[in-house]
């Protein structure tokens, strides 16, 4: 029993290091924490284009917000 | 993406009304996709690739490399999708969803900065 869930637990860090390598080569901008995260949400059934169309418009918010504080 | 939510570098801004205003922005994105499914005619037919299967979309990515002069980025991508298993025997149940995931956010990051 411990083995099975060892060796499931293998797999899903090898999967994880795969997609993060794949995340990097397509310049997503996810690090591993974001990506767990997405993967965590995907896997609970989030519809990964909400969830991406979200992401965008977070980081376009952050960015404006910083600036919007950052001018006087 | 965790480093560009962080109020850290926000001056005077409280945590709490920096995670009010993303929260509001987050919801917006999702509730306008929600209103513009609901009006007919007035948003364009789904995308020819709508119905492509993610790995291939990834495939269509490293032909688009390969055209742009990025061969050894296209193998590697290329090598990592061979590396992922399909089904249950990669321990996740949802891998195409997080490739479709990373194919819409593939190119939203600056690119890295290039060192002289």
């Amino acid at each position: 029993m411990a083995s099975a869930a060892n060796a499931n637990l293998n797999a899903v860090r090898e999967t994880m290091d795969v997609l993060l390598e794949i995340s990097r080569l397509l310049n997503t901008g996810l690090d591993m924490e974001s990506l767990s995260i997405c993967v965590r949400l995907c896997e609970q059934g989030i519809n990964p284009e909400a969830l991406s169309a979200v992401i965008k418009e977070l980081r376009k918010a952050s960015e404006s917000l910083k600036v919007q504080i950052q001018s006087p | 993406m965790a480093d560009a939510f962080s109020p850290k570098s926000l001056g005077g801004v409280s945590r709490e009304s920096f995670h009010r205003a993303l929260k509001k922005r987050a919801y917006g994105a999702l509730l306008s996709k929600l209103f513009q499914d609901g009006t007919k005619g007035s948003t364009p037919g789904p995308s020819v690739t709508a119905n492509t299967p993610p790995r291939n979309k990834v495939l269509m990515i490293c032909f688009d490399l390969r055209v742009a002069g990025c061969r050894e980025e296209a193998e590697r991508l290329e090598e990592q999708l061979g590396k992922l298993p399909e089904g249950a025997s990669c321990g996740l149940k949802e891998v195409d969803a997080i490739l479709e995931l990373l194919v819409n956010l593939a190119g939203s990051a600056p690119p890295p900065a290039t060192s002289f």
